[in-house]
């Protein structure tokens, strides 16, 4: 009887095993590890970000993205890699507000040119039919500090085709995440009182992010 | 008479089309000169962002030029000063 009870509960053990295991996998073909290198050619890389505050609302964009991940379609847990951006690409559509935005009040882009996000782990893996989504962990650096932080993400994989080769060679992956960050986090001030009247101490970000995947060991 | 009544009119509704141009852009506070517009990618189908060169009015800009439009109207519908009361 507890023969047959631990068989029953080995069984159980390996069955969501299996199921975690496959939770964690892509529906591509393997071909093993890749290393998705974010290409404009696939489509724009870019962080749209929104500020909202009593007295105005600012939309702008950041490009001028690059970056590469690793990424096993097997086991996205190991997705690892860094996504950076210049700051001095920063757009707001008026050319005397992106002047501020650059300057040392707020962004510093002479002293801080970039800004990046380096994943550390990946969990909450969920797959579907297209791609999957979890939650991205690491280090966020803007404005010379670094913060830990978590975002939840969203990626697609498209195998490559006759269609894709068109724009670039090898799979294509896009991954879009939406996060919010705080001013006071990074030690942006701004112009005295301007930060909660006309510019958002929350600032919502959402990244698009495309590469191209290529198998690791033809780079 | 006629004619200052006339020039007045068109200054109101320069000023009320001003604002109404303002409002329905958005009711920026600020000028801006490009704007992001949703494109779709046929291969994804996702949504990305791009800036389009678009003048969008901001209350700087339209504020100001209405305010003037406001009072030039209201000084030529002033009444002209009597000349027997001098």
């Amino acid at each position: 009887m507890v023969r047959s009870r631990n068989v029953l509960i080995a069984m159980l053990a390996l069955f969501i095993g299996a199921g975690v295991a496959s939770a964690q996998k892509l529906a591509v073909a393997s071909g093993g590890p890749k290393l998705v290198t974010l290409n404009d050619a696939v489509n724009k890389n870019q962080f749209i970000w929104i500020s909202e505050a009593p007295l105005e609302n600012i939309k702008g964009s950041s490009e001028g993205v690059s970056g590469s991940l690793t990424l096993d379609p097997q086991d996205l847990s190991t997705l690892r890699g860094t996504v950076t951006t210049q700051t001095s690409t920063m757009k707001t559509g008026n050319a005397t507000r992106d002047n501020h935005l650059h300057s040392a009040e707020w962004m510093d882009a002479s002293h801080y040119p970039t800004i990046s996000f380096t994943i550390t782990s990946v969990d909450q893996i969920k797959t579907n039919a297209g791609g999957a989504s979890g939650l991205a962990t690491g280090n966020f650096t803007m404005h010379g500090v670094t913060k830990k932080v978590s975002i939840p993400f969203q990626m697609s994989y498209i195998p490559e085709s006759a269609k894709t080769r068109e724009r670039a060679p090898g799979d294509f992956v896009m991954i879009n995440a939406t996060f919010n960050i705080s001013l006071k986090d990074f030690n942006i001030a701004g112009t005295d009182g301007v930060v909660g009247s006309k510019v958002g101490e929350q600032i919502k970000i959402t990244a698009q992010l495309f590469g191209n995947a290529l198998p690791k060991t033809t780079i | 008479m006629k004619t200052r009544q006339l020039i007045s009119i068109v200054l109101f509704i320069l000023a009320a089309a001003l604002l109404l141009w303002w409002f329905s852009a958005g009711h920026h506070p600020w000028t801006t000169t490009e704007q992001l517009v949703t494109k779709t990618d046929p291969l994804f189908g996702t949504s990305t962002q791009v800036w389009v060169k678009q003048f969008t009015p901001g209350l700087e800009v339209i504020g100001p030029v209405s305010a003037v439009a406001i009072l030039v109207g209201l000084w030529l519908l002033r009444r002209p000063k009597s000349k027997t009361a001098q």
